[in-house]
């Protein structure tokens, strides 16, 4: 079962069969965490995305 | 004849009517003025100018004849290229469309074609809509006629810059998450988002289907007001459509205000820039000057911070399949944005669209006794482009909540904030209450001369 925000990101896409490239990835994280709210994404959000998540908001 | 350009709808129609000057004048009027400043603004996608000077010279024959089509009659506007055009390619601002030419016209376009209407061209906007700046990495940047530096609010930007520049007398726009009053806000121009289902969507290329309305933008609330009576009206093809006996969002307009009542959202104050909070401010102050009972009220959930994840996975569901074959057609940021809208769980839909249920029902509760509730339209007026291309969505912060209880919302022009730019003040009002809502707006416009003002370009 994944539990890191990268990969369950990525078995999403997967799941709807649709691709995302690295740089893509690097966009979509901030933007998932932001998306969905950090409390929904929890303890698996790493600080450094949740720092820009945060960046993001402002 | 060469300030016609500058007359409001209301004015152009009836002159229109009484014979003093012709759509033909109108229109020419209108496309030299296009002419001149489009380079400058970017806010058509494509000009229609042969086949709106040929429905001008029908409309007078037809005038001529005794045959008036409507309150719009020999009128040129502009339509958000997200409506489809018969014949016309439609393009919702994207690569993936960009040589759709479809075989119908929306039936909002068909509205304003039965009512008299010259439309002039298709606008800008943000790609497929999804986005506040109308910053368009394919048909480029929408600028704001007020200061080209700077963005023109989105997604309906082509609507705003056009119709604050004056190169139409109202023009089409849409609104999911603020898409009409945005653009309305930091151009200073009126928005006016209709109550959900009052103007058909058919023809219209889907944001998110339980969230998208269809309204004008204009220079006055009259405009606006007149606008929208010859959108609107029952679609069997739209399983939303509403059938309201008698609608006129222009019925109210003129009467007294005093002895009316807002609530002002005061929570939605934070966070907002001093110079858009002063405008505000001297607003609240002007309604009272006009007798109009003003008071704080609480929306729990909107105090709190309200979000919904309903418009991200309906986009999602719309887009999916061009996003498996054809994601590099997508602009970087509009393809993440929709590819976010993945990630939320089918539970996750499900339980905000029932917290959605429980929210319409507190605005309704909190709007027990009032006429209208009040918010600042954006926390900001408009950014510079280049600055605005990450955080921009905060500018629907304020916007949201009210495409999600699909009551309807007036932005009026309420003053100039931090570096001169436009600032805009919302009317939020029960469902189908457009005309009370025109109401409180044309009185406080009447009031004030904020909608005189024009950008000097």
């Amino acid at each position: 079962m994944a539990t890191d925000p990268e990969t369950m990101v990525r078995a999403t896409l997967e799941r709807a069969g649709v691709s995302a490239s690295d740089e893509e990835m690097e966009r979509l994280l901030p933007l998932v965490a932001d998306t969905r709210g950090l409390p929904s994404l929890g303890r698996t959000v790493e600080p450094h995305l949740a720092a820009r998540a945060k960046e993001w908001r402002k | 004849m060469s300030e016609l350009h500058t007359l409001t709808l209301a004015e152009a129609a009836r002159q229109v009517r009484d014979g003093d000057v012709t759509s033909r004048q109108l229109t020419k009027a209108c496309l030299a003025r296009i002419e001149a400043i489009e380079p400058k603004l970017n806010a058509f996608i494509t000009l229609m100018a042969d086949d709106a000077l040929a429905a001008a010279d029908r409309a007078d024959s037809d005038l001529a004849a005794g045959n008036n089509h409507g309150p719009l009659h020999g009128v040129p506007v502009a339509v958000k290229d997200l409506c489809e055009t018969a014949g016309v390619r439609t393009t919702a601002g994207s690569k993936i469309l960009e040589d759709w030419i479809p075989d119908r016209d929306a039936t909002v376009v068909e509205n304003l074609r039965d009512g008299g209407a010259i439309i002039l061209g298709k606008l800008n906007l943000h790609e497929f809509a999804f986005g506040v700046t109308s910053d368009n990495a394919h048909y480029g940047a929408v600028h704001n006629p007020w200061d080209l530096e700077r963005h023109p609010g989105g997604s309906s930007g082509g609507s705003g810059a056009a119709v604050a520049s004056s190169m139409c007398f109202g023009a089409i726009g849409t609104d999911t998450g603020g898409s009409i009053r945005i653009p309305a806000s930091v151009c200073g121009t009126v928005g006016l988002m209709p109550t959900y289902g009052l103007v058909s969507r058919v023809g219209v290329v889907p944001l998110s289907w339980s969230l998208d309305h269809v309204g004008p933008l204009a220079r006055t609330v009259e405009d606006a007001a007149l606008f929208l009576n010859v959108l609107q009206g029952y679609d069997p093809e739209d399983a939303t459509s509403l059938d309201p006996p008698g609608f006129d969002a222009n019925s109210e307009i003129g009467q007294p205000v005093a002895g009316m009542k807002v609530g002002v959202v005061r929570s939605q104050f934070e966070k907002i820039e001093p110079g858009v909070t002063a405008a505000v401010e001297a607003a609240l102050n002007q309604l009272k000057t006009l007798g109009v009972g003003v008071s704080d009220v609480q929306i729990p959930m909107m105090d709190a911070g309200l979000r919904l994840n309903v418009l991200g996975p309906e986009a999602a569901a719309f887009h999916i399949d061009w996003l498996r074959e054809r994601p590099q057609d997508y602009s970087d940021s509009v393809r993440s944005s929709l590819q976010s809208g993945l990630m939320v769980a089918g539970h996750e839909y499900v339980n905000d669209l029932r917290r959605r249920t429980e929210f319409t029902a507190e605005v309704e509760a909190a709007m027990q006794g009032l006429d209208a509730l009040v918010t600042p339209t954006c926390p900001a007026v408009a950014s510079k482009i280049d600055e605005s291309r990450d955080g921009a969505f905060r500018f629907a912060a304020l916007t949201s909540p009210w495409d999600h209880t699909g009551q309807p919302v007036l932005s009026v022009p309420c003053g100039f904030g931090e570096h001169d730019m436009p600032v805009g003040l919302s009317f939020a009002g029960r469902p189908l209450g457009e005309a009370t809502l025109c109401r409180l707006g044309h009185a406080y416009e009447q009031a004030t001369e904020w909608h005189l003002e024009s950008p000097d370009i």
